[in-house]
């Protein structure tokens, strides 16, 4: 690694770091002096102690609702490429199904949740369903325009060559649409994670996961655990993210040549 | 009934517009592109060059008149194209990228590495470059490999639309010489659109001055210097005479005054 590239590695991880130290000192001077109750705003400090005892419970929710969204996000990504790949293939279908993806996206979960429960029961696939109900969108669009955003050149040396509509599906438009996909997943990623626990807060109270935590805590008054398990949402929130990160770009640099920005260094 | 294919590309009444109801933006009422012949087409922007060029390729349909084209007897594939970018595929190698044309089409065929390699030498590609993503070659290697991917069906018609105009001059120059050469060897019926007029005059056996509204074959002028040329070409009188002879059937066509 160059000594440009490291320093611009350093200050990537840095920034962040040193502006949260920042703002959790300001949070702990904040609290103590102002005599706040911990029922009100807890510390840091009492956050963390309130993390550490509860870790084992934190830990077993997290899991919980880690399934939930892993397999609503593998729903929506079966369910999004395929729609994306119907959608890519023809202006009418386009035309007559978008806004329904349209509407994924923008019914709030609170309408959705009812639907649910009377369709499928309360438990753990209502979670499941909500959390790729919330997700399918962002794969949707990005894939769609990933199959359709091709450069026009390269479309007229297929057409040159009289490549079928397959050969161009599958050796052009769908390896174009990857990057597209991976960033749509990015996003994705982060809302099944927000929709399993906004699900599980509505429809899961049989599912020990992470929403029903939130709800039971700040039922309790227990603000310094619901604090707790707002950050364990957040770290799986963000560990889902960077893995989807890491690992769409090390599938696009290594394996196609591309990169999430775009397609790779032209000189 | 025995067809007939001729021999020469044969251009007649060829009206082009974008759209029905909206008037024609090409008219060109004949011309013949003879076997072996390497043609420039040569204009202002927006003079309709690169339009004529897809029309011949067959990637535009024409709203009148004809094209026909010189094909061999049972061949699927008798035109290859340069883009004006090198236009690869990213995710593929230089090798992978120029194997692309034969695995198109109804009848996808497979071409060995031996005859890549010998097309690779052609175009002037190292062995070591061949198995390098896009994004790992320079402009120029790029090029090359564009032009290899152009070769690889063994096509009759060569279509080159401004394939050097993102490139350094004296690599422009010396692609010229590689295509002029390429072109003699192959038995190529070449044509090139460019807008550099030392360009068109160097590489060409005839040059096409487009221009007017709507745009139409304004000047044919053929190029008499050696079918073999180099960088000593570029310097000769006949080269300068033939430079300012295209110049001025520019300006004419483009209706301005060369004092102005």
């Amino acid at each position: 690694m160059s000594s440009a590239s490291f320093r611009s590695a350093l200050v990537q991880i840095a920034a962040p770091v040193a502006v949260t130290v920042v703002l959790l000192g300001i949070w702990q001077i904040g609290v103590q002096a102002s005599g706040i109750s911990k029922i009100v705003i807890p510390s840091p400090v009492q956050v963390g102690h309130a993390f550490v005892r509860e870790a084992p419970g934190l830990w077993e929710a997290c899991q919980q609702t880690a399934k939930a969204a892993a397999l609503g996000l593998a729903g929506s990504l079966v369910f999004g490429v395929l729609s994306a790949f119907a959608f890519s293939q023809s202006r009418l279908i386009r035309s007559a199904f978008y806004p329904y993806a349209i509407l994924l996206q923008t019914v709030p979960v609170i309408a959705i949740a009812p639907i649910v429960v009377v369709a499928i029961g309360r438990g753990f696939y209502g979670v499941v369903l909500i959390s790729m109900i919330i997700s399918t969108f962002p794969i949707i669009t990005s894939t769609t325009t990933g199959l359709l955003q091709v450069d026009a050149s390269l479309l007229e040396l297929f057409q040159l060559h009289k490549a079928t509509r397959w050969q161009i599906l599958w050796k052009l438009r769908l390896p174009n649409s990857l990057p597209y996909l991976i960033s749509g997943l990015r996003i994705a990623g982060g809302a099944a994670i927000v929709g399993a626990i906004v699900g599980e807060f509505f429809v899961g109270s049989e599912v020990k996961g992470l929403g029903v935590l939130i709800e039971n805590k700040n039922g309790g008054f227990r603000t310094d655990e619901l604090y707790a398990t707002v950050l364990v949402s957040t770290l799986l929130g963000i560990s889902v993210f960077a893995t989807t990160t890491v690992v769409g770009e090390t599938i696009l640099k290594y394996g196609f040549g591309m990169s999430l920005t775009g397609t790779g260094r032209q000189r | 009934m025995t067809l007939t294919v001729p021999q020469t590309l044969q251009i007649s009444d060829l009206q082009f517009r974008y759209d029905v109801g909206q008037s024609d933006v090409l008219l060109v009422p004949s011309v013949d592109v003879n076997s072996g012949e390497f043609i420039s087409l040569l204009g202002a922007s927006g003079s309709g060059k690169s339009t004529l060029l897809r029309l011949i390729a067959g990637l535009l349909q024409p709203s009148g008149g004809q094209i026909r084209r010189p094909t061999s007897a049972g061949a699927q594939h008798t035109t290859g194209m340069v883009f004006q970018h090198p236009n690869l595929i990213p995710w593929r190698t230089a090798r992978q990228n120029v194997r692309l044309p034969a695995e198109l089409g109804s009848r996808p065929s497979k071409v060995n590495d031996d005859v890549l390699d010998e097309l690779f030498r052609l175009v002037g590609l190292k062995a070591i470059d061949t198995d390098k993503r896009s994004s790992e070659l320079s402009g120029g290697m790029q090029m090359r490999v564009s032009l290899a991917r152009a070769l690889v069906l063994q096509p009759t018609t060569l279509l080159m639309d401004e394939p050097f105009a993102a490139l350094d001059d004296l690599l422009r120059m010396q692609l010229e010489e590689d295509v002029r050469t390429i072109h003699i060897q192959r038995s190529l019926t070449t044509i090139l659109v460019t807008h550099n007029i030392s360009e068109a005059v160097f590489m060409s056996d005839r040059v096409l001055v487009l221009g007017g509204h709507p745009s139409t074959i304004h000047a044919d002028i053929e190029i008499r210097l050696p079918q073999d040329r180099d960088r000593r070409v570029r310097s000769q009188a006949d080269f300068h005479d033939l430079v300012e002879r295209v110049t001025e059937a520019m300006h004419s066509a483009a209706g301005t005054d060369r004092t102005s």
